[in-house]
């Protein structure tokens, strides 16, 4: 399991020293790893996009752009006013692109935050209590598992209210599935090296032994599932959006591409719904690419096959 | 003084758990650990000895409340260890595990691992008694080990440092479970002096498991045989070794290799299986491998008595066969005891 290096001479100091070795430590395992470096450059490209992409937006993604004639500037090819020419609407592609940015890595990296937090807790304590709490647990998991992901998200979304944050909050209720079973096929395998029993055999809690014995072990299937979540719920996000059930007040690449199908808009102007459709690739890409590479590291058995 | 007294401690489990144990009518139970008594006396070295599968492990969980004890009580300095607190008796019996590659949590230093249990039983002087336990256990200087990762070090250094680990809290009894099994021949002699330190300089009782008679010939000085769950033989490590008088004891000390080419290596091997621990039968649990056996041991029951030849400084020497005990086996008749 050393696969991770370690320098001998820093781990002696302070508390900030390891933590910021802690905060490193999934960098270093990308580094050196072209496919994961590839997925980190896009990542922090698209990081940097969508904290300043409205500032160096062109034009605002609500503006309908207004010919020299007074007709709309409907459905136009590239052109140097705009790039990626306009929508139906008369609207500038490219700055809607950069605006949707934030909506898609904020949908991304919510969820996978929720999904990962409910599945490591899931997971360790259904793990490791075992017995009753682990069937109730388990049997929830697999109810979760039984729900369709979309048709649920449609009616509960029109039901309450077409706000980003339901969405975030119902994709993570869902895509913690994966990662609760996962962690605790891990805490039940884990269970039965020594130093559990050891723990045990000093009358600490069970909380105590969760959390100091088996949280930092899992803490590698964590990170990966928190890659795994956020490609998931980008892209259920987007389908939800071009369903025509997204949030109406953002801009985001889903209902780009919605409003260019609903328009029959494809074939006039298919950089509306190429570009979105590429960044969402680019993105899930991005994070996928990041994951595989964890998931090499994390688990030696998949080690040189890249 | 005596620190820890099994008085027919007893552990069945169920064959049948969850749904199953609700819908048999008969449960059926494999007596793993079956009225067993022992006395540690403070600064002893108990070796518990048997085949695989004959209980000793089991025990050892038991006297670590990971098991629940089915009958028969276990007392702690004359109190039952049920009417300690959980961290009041781990304050008291520590364990060293089998394996030392999976007894230490690979994401800790060494500091955390012995940290541990100092911070869940509130101690402050925490850095000076992890040095201290360091030094003990020949990790010197400390300073060398106290940052370092289980995976940095060696498989004895391991070892060293699990029982560092479980002396920290200063306990009076340590339980260790084959622990040297795992580690290399060359380093094995080194960590079992280091229980013997133990008991000596500390007046640590020690209930040392294991399969290997080496070892604990080298380090115990009583030795329990055990066999599917029962004690057959008792004593002074001398006696049992040089004397065997059970024949189950007798066999289990001639398959030790020794280490002697010219050594006649003939050995009774058995045709009969070990019994089912489900299903035990009446009377002597091993008459079915003893070529002592006669009716009578279907009837006799297997409780601990001292021998009729027992001289007045054998009298902590015990055995469960009441042949062996009355003294009238002819041991010229079995091949493997004229060597």
């Amino acid at each position: 399991m050393s696969t991770i290096p370690i320098d001998g001479d820093t781990r002696a100091g302070s508390l900030l020293d390891s933590l910021s070795e802690l905060a490193m430590r999934p960098y270093r395992i990308l580094r050196g790893n072209r496919m994961g470096e590839v997925g980190l450059v896009i990542l922090l490209g698209l990081l940097v996009l969508a904290m300043i992409g409205p500032a160096i937006a062109p034009y605002d993604p609500a503006t309908k752009d207004i010919n020299e004639d007074g007709t709309l500037a409907s459905n136009e090819g590239p052109s140097a006013e705009h790039p990626l020419g306009t929508t139906r609407y008369g609207r500038d592609v490219l700055s809607q692109l950069l605006v949707g940015t934030r909506s898609a890595l904020l949908v991304g990296f919510l969820t996978a935050t929720i999904v990962v937090v409910t599945g490591t807790t899931v997971g360790l304590t259904a793990g490791y209590y075992g017995g009753w709490v682990d069937s109730i647990l388990m049997r929830i998991t697999d109810i979760v598992y039984g729900i369709p992901i979309l048709p649920f998200a449609i009616i509960v979304l029109t039901m309450l209210e077409r706000s980003i944050f339901w969405i975030i909050f119902m994709l993570g209720l869902i895509y913690w599935r994966n990662c609760a079973r996962i962690i605790r096929s891990e805490v039940l395998s884990l269970k039965e090296n020594e130093f559990v029993q050891s723990a045990e055999t000093t009358g600490a809690s069970a909380p105590r032994i969760i959390v100091k014995q088996l949280l930092p072990n899992v803490l590698p299937i964590s990170f990966l599932y928190f890659a795994f979540a956020t490609g998931w719920s980008i892209v259920t996000a987007a389908s939800i959006a071009f369903l025509g059930f997204g949030d109406p007040t953002r801009v985001s690449w889903g209902r780009m591409m919605f409003a260019a199908w609903n328009t029959n808009s494809v074939l006039q102007q298919p950089l509306w719904v190429a570009m979105p459709g590429l960044m969402i690739i680019l993105t899930v890409a991005s994070v996928y690419f990041i994951g595989r590479t964890y998931e090499q590291v994390a688990n030696p058995r998949l080690q040189g096959d890249s | 003084m005596t620190v820890l007294e099994l008085d027919d401690a007893s552990k069945f489990f169920r064959t049948q758990t969850g749904l199953g144990a609700l819908l048999s009518r008969d449960q059926e139970y494999v007596k793993a650990v079956n009225d067993v008594s022992l006395q540690l006396d403070d600064g002893e070295i108990v070796g518990l000895v048997g085949e695989s599968g004959c209980g000793k492990t089991t025990l050892g969980k038991v006297v670590m409340r990971i098991h629940e004890l089915t009958d028969g009580e276990i007392t702690l300095h004359g109190t039952p260890i049920e009417e300690y607190g959980r961290k009041e008796y781990f304050q008291e019996v520590q364990m060293v595990f089998q394996d030392p590659f999976k007894s230490l949590n690979p994401q800790m230093t060494v500091r955390e691992q012995l940290a541990e249990p100092l911070k869940v039983h509130g101690h402050d002087d925490r850095e000076e008694r992890i040095r201290e336990s360091l030094e003990f256990a020949n990790l010197t200087p400390p300073d060398q080990y106290l940052d370092r990762y289980p995976h940095e070090i060696s498989g004895g250094e391991k070892q060293r440092v699990a029982i560092a680990r479980a002396l920290v809290l200063d306990p009076s009894v340590i339980i260790a479970d084959e622990p040297v099994s795992m580690l290399d021949v060359s380093i094995r002699a080194g960590v079992l002096n280091l229980f013997r330190q133990l008991a000596e300089e500390r007046d640590v009782t020690i209930l040392y498991i294991s399969h290997d008679l080496a070892t604990v010939r080298h380090i115990c000085t009583e030795i329990a045989v055990m066999y599917l769950g029962k004690v057959m033989e008792y004593g002074p490590t001398e006696r049992i070794c040089s004397t065997p008088s059970h024949p189950y004891t007798e066999r289990l000390l001639s398959a030790t290799p020794v280490a002697d080419p010219t050594h006649d290596r003939s050995k009774v091997v058995y045709d009969e299986e070990v019994p089912d621990p489900v299903d035990l039968p009446d009377g002597c649990f091993f008459k079915h491998r003893c070529e002592f056996a006669t009716e009578a041991c279907d009837e006799e029951d297997m409780h601990l008595r001292p021998p009729a030849k027992a001289e007045a400084d054998d009298e902590d020497w015990l055995m469960a066969c009441h042949r062996a005990a009355d003294g009238d086996l002819d041991w010229e008749t079995i091949p493997s005891h004229n060597l």
